[in-house]
């Protein structure tokens, strides 16, 4: 995973400052719901689909694009064998796109389809 | 996985000695006397380092270094040092002294406290002997930034740069390569030899690349900048500042890797 050290580099911050806007607001988000049971949460999601739907939608997208950046710089600052380094990069990429592959449909299911 | 312990070789073993010495001969003072404990290891004789503690009057003695002259002139020949100027000017006697990497020709006796004065050689380093290190890596990573002028002009008499531009150089030309920033890096540590392939440069040889990457008479910029441009090379600089907490000359590597990553955003716009 070497090479390209700078389009990583201005990734990490860009997300990074992405996330601060986009955090703040889940937080708040979610404590406003905190009493909600499951069907009125889903209506809240797919009651709004613009101020709360595709907010939840880049959350997702960015936290774990930029959870990966993230990891990979982990990966590499401390696992020293070669193989093993190449195997956590594949299994952390693989981890972020499933996981955030499965939060992404489940707001379109909740959004589109519900 | 990650390398947290050292090798069973570089593990200290309890065989440390104890020599005692006596008042110094040319001291018209008091006797003063101070305890070093000094890091022995000879890697040939197949034996672990130990620590062997040397009790000297320190009354006359100004800095560091002279109290380890003083060491193995009176008490022990043995002990192994680089040395030469003795001026913090040829970064020779780079050492970790109390915990922290410096030149031993700079640091004053009266910089080091009052209890025991600990002695290492630099950090994560293959040890030569006691406390000289080998450096090759090092040498070869500030080699590989290419720190010589590239320009493309063949002026008849020599390269003209305005004071302003020279002003620029200030705190970067006056490295003397001691390694004491780059061997105190935790992320140098355990990426400057990495793998194949793989290396953090580490603080001094970058701050050198920044040092041609500020020089208005160089034109090999980009092809500089290329080769910085790696997630290793430059990138496994965390910005934790050890660099330049350390430097004997008071210079600041972190804020020059700092500068070449600048350069780089401002380079990909």
């Amino acid at each position: 995973m070497a090479k390209h050290g700078t389009t990583h580099f201005i990734a990490q911050r860009i997300t990074a400052l992405a996330l601060v806007p986009l955090a703040i607001w889940f937080v708040f988000a979610l404590l406003s719901h905190g009493g909600d049971n499951r069907a009125e949460l889903m209506e809240w999601i797919a009651g709004h689909p613009w101020s709360v739907a595709i907010p939840l939608a880049l959350l997702i997208l960015i936290g774990f694009y930029h959870m990966r950046i993230g990891m990979e710089v982990i990966i590499d600052d401390y696992i020293h064998k070669p193989d093993l380094r190449g195997w956590l990069h594949f299994l952390n990429t693989f981890v972020a796109l499933v996981a955030g592959a499965i939060a992404l449909w489940s707001i379109i299911a909740i959004t589109l389809i519900a | 996985m990650v390398e947290l312990t050292l090798p069973r070789n570089s593990k200290i073993n309890s065989k440390g000695k104890s020599y005692k010495g006596e008042k110094s001969a040319s001291s018209d003072k008091a006797p003063e006397m101070r305890t070093f404990k000094i890091y022995r290891s000879d890697p040939d004789s197949g034996e672990n380092p130990r620590v062997d503690t040397y009790e000297i009057d320190v009354s006359d003695v100004s800095m560091v270094l002279d109290a380890l002259i003083r060491i193995k002139d009176t008490l022990d020949p043995t002990v192994t040092f680089r040395r030469s100027c003795r001026e913090g000017v040829c970064g020779s006697c780079a050492m970790n002294i109390n915990g922290a990497n410096t030149l031993a020709c700079t640091k004053g006796m009266d910089e080091c406290g009052s209890g025991d004065v600990a002695i290492y050689p630099l950090p994560h380093q293959p040890v030569v002997k006691d406390l000289v290190t080998d450096l090759s890596k090092f040498y070869e990573q500030h080699a590989a930034i290419e720190p010589f002028l590239q320009s493309d002009d063949e002026p008849e008499k020599e390269h003209i740069q305005s004071h302003e531009d020279r002003e620029k150089l200030d705190g970067l030309y006056e490295c003397i390569l001691c390694a004491c920033c780059s061997t105190s890096c935790p992320s140098y540590w355990w990426n400057g030899d990495k793998d194949d392939g793989n290396e953090y440069l580490g603080p001094a040889a970058l701050l050198q690349a920044y040092r041609w990457l500020q020089d208005s008479r160089d034109d090999e910029k980009s092809k500089r900048l290329d080769y910085l441009d790696d997630n290793f090379r430059l990138y496994r600089c965390h910005t934790i500042f050890n660099c330049t907490s350390v430097c004997p000359k008071g210079l600041n590597p972190a804020e020059a890797i700092a500068g070449i990553k600048r350069m780089m955003v401002e380079r990909a716009k």
